[in-house]
């Protein structure tokens, strides 16, 4: 009687779990980044939080900018029948063809953090930093921090890269209406050099900077230093721009800076994932989305609390 | 400057009244070179002038031109060390674990410079138990101790709590309200090494040792013993410049002494220093970390890129090397113009 029992109850459980196994669906998490890159590691954890969320079996692998590497793992992701792929632009135009390879095979493939228009991907999730430097024009316009006739410095790791050029076309698109002028000036990837080379700047130049916009990560998270060696009490002069360190959250809560841009890199991964899931149920995703919040100093505290790992 | 009479004495003439040996200073060169830059900068861009810029031009020079000044001892004994800015960084991290720890931020100073200390002894022990020039020794010491920083840093900024602030806001502050604190010291640290390198015992038998080892010891100059000091001296001065960036700036990021190696050596080769030891000017070196500021400095207010600010520099190390050896040949011939002289 007690074994009848039992195997009905396991009968019971297997009935139950095998439609729910056979529903689960295999995706491929591909990045160009690394794994020690603090950035990443919250982009992963955005994926495995995707995978416990929803039962989906998600395959993560990091490239460290090795294209070959890259396009090899997706072609792999392909050739196993994956649900779906979610992937970085490791250079832009590099996985044009592969991603014509998968459309081919019916397998729907999300571009994630970069955009690459040149690729026909299902859709793009991440930032776009056009838009993001118009965000953090408006945002000095709009809380009367600067007005015609001002000046803003902004200070950036490397002048002529991507990213900067880009965040300088959505900035160039509210001041050069508003008769707001600007100046970008290099800062360098080192940062005891980058605040040299800044302090240097403010020095020459405080009385005609009005406000701050920081292109890079770098040179934002360097502000409370600037501002100190220079002499520049905090809020003296706003300060607006990226916000994906440990010194930005900080700068933000002891006033040195007014917003800063957050990534979400977690949610980038999770949205990314999720829009791959619809396609391979098919939904065709016919949108982007473009991730990213500008915190202030009530919010601040939140990002403070995830960048250091608390 | 002399010119040696080469003409032949007569037979019963009266001997000639020796000229006085004038020589310019061995800074004579780098204090030109600052002047000329100054007026130069200064035309070009006159902000460049103001005070504010000038006294952050210094402030900035403050820390690598203390490395630079431990530099010259070295350089005097003719070696080269290079794990200057990593150890200026593991003295700044290891104090500020310290002071986040809960030990007293003064205490913690005294720890890192201690442990700067304990590097440069280790450098220089190494070198004399395996027989191999001290640049070699502190490339291998230059990772291990970048390495160390990172484990115990995490990769992060390490922005250690201000306690009861005394450590941190005396050497952010002023001295007569507007003298920086980590100028002060530079200030201070290289009028008392230029003593004791013209001054003391050590400092000549540092010169005798690098100038010709042989005949140092020869002379019963413990030559090993005088090694040791000098790299020992260069540790604590480089553990020292750590502990003021961490007092000045409350924080330290993992970057912090990127490429204060190549700042200090040129600075001090600038100075008069001579690469082939026996001979260093501290005084020089503090002027020649203010020459590298200058350029810097000049070259980031005229919008100039950072690449060509890395080429100026390594133009001035270079520029510096040829003065060095330039300097070199004309002493020699002068050596020897005054030898065929005398023989005449």
């Amino acid at each position: 009687m007690l074994s009848r029992l039992r195997l009905l109850v396991l009968g019971l459980i297997a009935a139950l779990a095998i439609p729910a196994m056979a529903e689960a669906k295999t995706f491929y998490w591909i990045s160009h980044g690394g794994p020690a890159d603090p950035v990443w590691t919250y982009f992963l954890a955005g994926a495995k939080q995707w995978a416990s969320d929803t039962g989906n079996k998600v395959n993560t692998s990091f490239h460290n900018g090795d294209v070959a590497s890259q396009q090899e793992a997706v072609r792999a992701a392909i050739s196993a029948k994956a649900d779906g792929i979610v992937t970085t632009s490791p250079d832009p135009g590099s996985l044009v063809e592969i991603v014509k390879e998968a459309r081919a095979a019916n397998i729907p493939i999300v571009n994630f953090n970069t955009p690459d228009p040149k690729a026909s991907f299902n859709a793009y999730v991440g930032g776009d930093n056009v838009t993001f430097g118009k965000h953090w024009a408006q945002y000095l316009v709009d809380k009367g921090l600067v007005k015609k006739g001002d000046f803003v410095w902004m200070p950036v790791e490397i002048p002529g890269a991507t990213y900067g050029v880009q965040e300088e076309e959505g900035i160039k698109s509210v001041f050069e209406p508003a008769g707001i002028t600007y100046e970008v000036t290099e800062a360098t990837l080192d940062q005891a050099e980058a605040i040299n080379r800044m302090v240097d700047y403010l020095t020459a130049h405080k009385g005609k900077v009005k406000a701050i916009i920081g292109l890079g990560d770098l040179v934002t998270g360097s502000i409370k230093r600037v501002f100190d060696q220079a002499g520049v009490k905090p809020g003296e002069i706003p300060v607006v721009g990226w916000g994906n360190s440990l010194d930005t959250t900080q700068e933000v809560l002891n006033g040195y800076v007014n917003a800063g841009q957050w990534q979400d890199p977690q949610a980038t991964s999770y949205i990314a994932l999720s829009m791959a899931n619809m396609a391979a149920s098919g939904i065709p995703p016919g949108f982007n989305v473009i991730t990213g919040a500008l915190y202030e100093k009530d919010t601040a505290g939140v990002y403070d609390k995830i960048l250091s790992g608390k | 400057m002399t010119s040696a009479d080469t003409s032949p004495r007569l037979a019963g003439s009266a001997t000639p009244k020796a000229k006085p040996d004038f020589r310019l200073p061995s800074e004579t060169g780098v204090v030109v070179a600052l002047a000329v830059l100054v007026g130069l900068l200064g035309w070009l861009h006159r902000p460049f002038l103001e005070p504010a810029n000038l006294l952050v031009l210094v402030e900035q020079a403050a820390l690598p031109g203390i490395a630079a000044i431990g530099m010259v001892f070295v350089l005097a004994i003719r070696e080269i060390d290079l794990s200057v800015g990593a150890v200026f960084h593991l003295a700044a991290v290891a104090a500020a674990v310290l002071i986040a720890a809960g030990t007293d931020p003064w205490l913690s100073v005294l720890a890192g410079i201690a442990l700067g200390t304990c590097i440069g002894l280790v450098n220089g022990l190494l070198a004399q138990a395996l027989r191999v020039p001290v640049i070699a020794v502190t490339l291998g010491s230059w990772w291990m101790a970048d390495g160390l920083s990172s484990v115990i840093g995490k990769g992060q900024a390490i922005t250690p709590p201000a306690g009861d602030g005394s450590f941190f806001s005396t050497l952010s502050g002023k001295a007569f309200g507007m003298v920086p604190a980590s100028v002060a010291i530079f200030v201070l640290l290289a009028a008392a090494l230029q003593i004791v390198l013209h001054r003391t015992r050590f400092g000549y038998r540092a010169q005798a040792t690098g100038s010709n080892p042989e005949a140092a010891a020869h002379a019963g100059i413990a030559t090993a013993t005088v090694r040791l000091t000098a790299l020992a001296l260069m540790g604590a001065v480089a553990g020292l410049a750590g502990v003021i960036h961490l007092g000045a700036q409350g924080t330290i990021a993992p970057a912090d002494g990127n490429g204060f190696a190549l700042f200090a050596i040129t600075a001090a080769l600038l100075g008069g220093t001579r690469l082939s030891g026996g001979h260093g000017s501290v005084v020089g070196a503090a002027i020649g970390a203010l020459v590298i500021q200058v350029v810097l400095n000049g070259m980031a207010l005229l919008g100039i890129g950072s690449a060509w600010a890395s080429f100026a520099v390594g133009a001035l190390l270079v520029a510096a090397l040829a003065a060095d050896r330039i300097g070199r040949i004309w002493r020699s011939h002068r050596a020897e113009r005054r030898q065929a002289g005398k023989r005449g």
